[in-house]
């Protein structure tokens, strides 16, 4: 290998011998066999945990994805909460009655009912003739 | 012939585990040593470091595309790994109050002057890390100037300039060391 000092970062005398100096002494004691061996154990369990990191994102991928397609087919088909119920009455309440219950108490089912079976007032169905061509 | 095709797979794998395992046989001790230098001096921090290398480098070996060689390469995932330790440290110290501090080496060599070590280390550290790294990687730990730029990520000229500031700030700090009298 080529050494520093042959690319024109040469030291005088005593910058060499202060470099010498802090390369001797900020230095770790060499490792022992033990060291060694831990170290390598240590190094294989953590590249055996990188790999099940790793590993586990296809399998999170999947997943996702497939909740994804779940959700899309959800909302395609039309399957949703169903609509609420109107709640049992608390004992002892004053129950609606009249317009009050008419309007409590409406569905959809009755207002459809109402607009197929109900004939128009004259005056709209004038109009919706002007516009309709009925 | 899928089972030949399993079988040179299981090979190649085998193979490429043998020479990474050859890899870190040859460049563990340096690894090691190069962090604890870089770390300021901390032998499980340099564990530490030198270990998440080697996993980063063994994990990214299929990104390798032989622009550089593969030692230069894993060294300068260590220099960045080395100096990701450090900004972790500081945000731990900064918002941990004493935090957990670096704790020293605990088996310090017993030919080397403990205070002195701790003097140097303290040079060290005061310096700015770009001065620090090219300091250690080139006066300390004798990768050329071209290596070290090339592990770095900088110009070869950025690196001299580098390494002249820092052995200006440490003749000043450790003057006594560089002294013939200091010296011995």
């Amino acid at each position: 290998m080529e050494r520093s000092r042959d690319e024109g970062t040469t030291r005088n005398r005593d910058d060499e011998r202060l470099v010498e100096r802090i390369r001797a002494e900020w230095a770790p004691p060499p490792m022992t066999a033990f060291e060694r061996t831990h170290f390598d154990a240590m190094l294989q369990e953590r590249i055996e945990h990188a790999h099940r990191r790793v590993g586990r994102w296809p399998a999170l991928g999947i997943g996702l994805a497939t909740a994804a397609v779940a959700a899309l087919l959800i909302v395609r088909v039309g399957v949703g909460p169903a609509p609420p119920t109107p709640g049992p009455l608390a004992a002892g309440s004053v129950v609606p009655a009249g317009w009050a219950a008419d309007v409590l108490y409406a569905t959809p089912a009755d207002e459809m009912t109402l607009d197929e079976d109900g004939e128009l007032p004259a005056e709209y169905a004038a109009i919706a003739g002007v516009f309709l061509d009925l | 012939m899928e089972a030949t095709t399993n079988v040179e797979l299981a090979a190649a794998e085998s193979d490429l585990e043998l020479r990474f395992a050859a890899f870190v046989e040859e460049h563990r001790e340096r690894a090691r040593r190069m962090a604890w230098r870089l770390v300021g001096g901390d032998a499980g921090a340099a564990d530490d470091v030198a270990q998440e290398a080697f996993v980063r480098a063994w994990m990214g070996l299929g990104r390798f595309r032989g622009e550089a060689s593969l030692g230069t390469w894993f060294y300068r995932i260590l220099v960045r790994q080395a100096a990701h330790h450090r900004r972790w440290r500081q945000v731990r110290e900064l918002w941990g109050g004493i935090g957990t501090p670096d704790a020293p080496d605990p088996k310090p060599d017993a030919t080397s002057d403990p205070a002195l070590r701790a003097r140097i280390g303290a040079a060290l550290e005061r310096l700015p890390r770009g001065q620090r790294e090219a300091f250690v990687l080139v006066h300390i730990e004798e990768f050329t100037v071209n290596e070290s730029a090339e592990i770095l990520g900088k110009a070869p000229g950025t690196v001299k300039s580098h390494l002249h500031r820092a052995l200006r700030a440490l003749r000043t700090e450790l003057a006594d060391l560089a002294g013939g009298a200091g010296a011995e």
